[in-house]
């Protein structure tokens, strides 16, 4: 592990290596018991001085990775570890110099905790007892300095972001300036491009991330969810938002997401999946149309070969028959550039309001002959009164359908998380019945 | 010096504390020689002079255990191998856990009801041994406690005072241009 330390003690420790004696190691480390306040850490520096300087300075996170000369001195290129060693090689060669059964390991101390008493007339530290965690509420922050930054190097951007919200220490070490220093500024600035700045998702190609810019650049990418989540208003159908890699990309239709991936073979504004949902229901419609397209011609045929002469039948029926088509050619040919659902609300309801007479008189003759019972209710009155019931229930769903159209829903809310419940069910209600009514309004140009 | 050859470590005797009573453990050399700090005795010094080696580094005896038995399951075959893992001393490898290794943090060392604590004066002992491959894990343990965790949670599971003050705490919450 890397620690602070002077050029000058580096090169007072290499001696070491040179095979020196006991007591030239020992006359190595007196210097690093000796050492003035400027030696000490920024770190303890700062704790004692209550400064706003970042806890450890660059060249302990520079120097961390080789035993360069930025911090390291040869014994910790040695052996890779921190000064904590170095009372322990004292205490050693100096035991060694006396006896040569025990030694004696004395765990590490920040210099700054040590007094001038405890320091003997040889510069040797007395008796150094080493800091030791708690035994009963062990603080993460009680760990050296080095090993803090060894973990919040192997911690991702959005943890580190965490941790330096619980304590002041941690807030410290990974401040944005040693953060920048202990990824390199390239790789820090990526890192900050990458996520989202309200739930810290990380995301590499940056391709689920919204672009914002202003104040907090670039740390002020949102990702999808949240954008959402906040209402952001550039999320809207039938526009073009901005990505964070600086591609345009639509609203999906279906769903209300930017198709930042996988978009729609034949239509760029639908996701793939979405698309084929969306051709689903439009198979769907398709069927129900012509299957209300039948009833309307079979209730017509039945009104003219049974009911030609009972006027409350006959001629709403005749006139729904010819309303038919007019609504037929208008969901073929309104297209998707005018709104004219207005339209078709009213010739809607005016079908609904005309079946009513021949439901009505249909159902008080088929009550009137079951409550005589002289003659059973005749097959084609039954059939007539089914095939007009299933017209009035068609035609109310969609005089529904229409109605809702009305008011331009966003239909894609039903999808977005920021929304209750039971709104979201509501807006699957009003789904059911546009989707049955009309579903090309996904695509209409005019929102 | 054979490579069956074991040396004897001895933890400190703290008469408060029961838990640092003074046992001797008895590793092999080259397990041993994963320890900076005795490595470094062992260029300096012949080993053989030396019977115990004390620590001071105030550990409960169980955990210099924990540290001598994961010395023992990593030690190297050979001189050779010991001197080239130990010349590769990139402080910031990432070190790979096997099914061993997450074994024994997950059950011996944050397990058995020792919880963080337990992981931490291992980290702590590592360090102080500098035992490199065994702290990077312990690092590598804790990061991935940390993932995925908020802020509040991390100081639940670390124990971590919170000592933002409120307006601090505010401020610190809206914070987020890391470009300044």
């Amino acid at each position: 592990m890397a620690s602070s330390c002077d050029p000058a003690i580096g090169a007072a420790a290499a001696t070491t290596t040179a095979g020196l004696g006991a007591h030239e190691l020992q006359a190595a480390f007196q210097q690093v018991t000796r050492l003035p306040a400027h030696h000490l850490s920024r770190q303890e520096q700062q704790q004692t001085d209550g400064d706003t300087i970042s806890p450890l300075p660059p060249a302990v996170i520079r120097s961390s990775g080789n035993g360069g000369p930025g911090g390291r001195n040869i014994i910790h290129g040695l052996m890779g570890s921190g000064e904590t060693v170095r009372n322990t090689i004292t205490a050693f060669a100096a035991a060694r110099s006396n006896s040569n059964t025990i030694v004696t390991c004395k765990a590490p101390r920040n210099l700054n905790e040590i007094k001038e008493d405890e320091v003997g007339d040889d510069g040797i530290l007395a008796d150094i007892q080493p800091p030791r965690p708690k035994q009963t509420s062990p603080f993460l922050t009680k760990l050296p300095p080095e090993v803090l930054q060894a973990i919040i190097r192997r911690c991702r951007f959005a943890d580190i972001v965490n941790l330096r919200k619980t304590c002041k220490t941690l807030h410290l070490l990974a401040s944005p300036r040693e953060m920048r220093i202990l990824h390199g500024s390239h790789q820090f600035r990526q890192l900050l491009r990458c996520h989202c700045r309200v739930c810290l998702t990380h995301n590499e190609d940056r391709r689920k991330l919204l672009k914002t810019g202003g104040p907090g650049y670039p740390l002020s990418n949102k990702c999808i969810d949240c954008a959402l989540k906040e209402e952001d208003p550039r999320v809207k159908v039938g526009r073009k938002v901005e990505l964070a890699n600086f591609s345009s990309v639509w609203v999906c239709r279906w769903c209300g997401r930017p198709v930042a991936e996988h978009p729609a073979v034949s239509s760029e504004q639908f996701h793939r999946r979405c698309y084929s949902r969306y051709n689903r229901a439009l198979g769907i419609f398709f069927i129900l149309g012509w299957l209300q397209f039948c009833f309307g011609i079979i209730g017509g045929a039945l009104a003219w070969r049974y009911f030609r002469w009972d006027r409350l039948v006959f001629g709403p029926t005749v006139t729904n028959f010819l309303l038919l088509w007019i609504v037929l050619g208008l969901v073929i040919f309104r297209g998707n550039r005018v709104r004219t659902y207005n339209i078709a609300f009213c010739l809607e309801l005016v079908i609904l309001g005309l079946w009513i007479a021949p439901v009505y008189h249909v159902s008080k003759l088929v009550r009137d002959d079951l409550d005589t019972g002289v003659v059973p209710v005749a097959k084609s009155t039954w059939a007539a009164l089914v095939i007009f019931g299933l017209n009035m229930f068609f035609r109310f769903m969609n005089v529904v359908g229409n109605f809702i159209l009305l008011f331009r829903p966003d239909l894609t809310r039903r999808r977005r998380p920021a929304v209750s419940l039971w709104k979201r069910g509501l807006y699957k209600i009003a789904c059911l019945f546009i989707f049955f009514t009309y579903p090309q309004s996904l695509e209409s140009k005019v929102q | 010096m054979t490579s069956n050859a074991t040396i004897q470590i001895q933890n400190k005797l703290n008469e408060k504390n029961e838990s640092v009573s003074g046992k001797i453990f008895t590793i092999n050399r080259l397990a041993a020689m994963q320890s900076g700090v005795i490595r470094v005795m062992a260029q300096c010094c012949e080993l053989d002079e030396i019977k115990v080696i004390p620590l001071h580094v105030a550990i409960p005896d169980h955990t210099l255990g924990l540290i001598v038995e994961w010395l023992d399951h990593h030690k190297p075959a050979t001189d050779s191998e010991l001197a080239e893992d130990t010349q590769s001393s990139d402080s910031y490898k990432r070190v790979e856990m096997t099914e061993w290794d997450q074994k024994f943090f997950d059950d011996k060392v944050t397990g058995a009801g020792s919880n963080d604590e337990g992981l931490l004066r291992i980290i702590f002992a590592a360090n102080y041994l500098g035992i490199e491959n065994l702290l990077d894990m312990g690092v590598q343990v804790v990061a991935n406690m940390l993932k995925g965790k908020s802020a509040e949670e991390i100081r639940y599971i670390l124990k971590i005072q919170n000592d933002f003050t409120p307006e601090e705490e505010e401020a610190i919450r809206a914070e987020n241009n890391w470009t300044e």
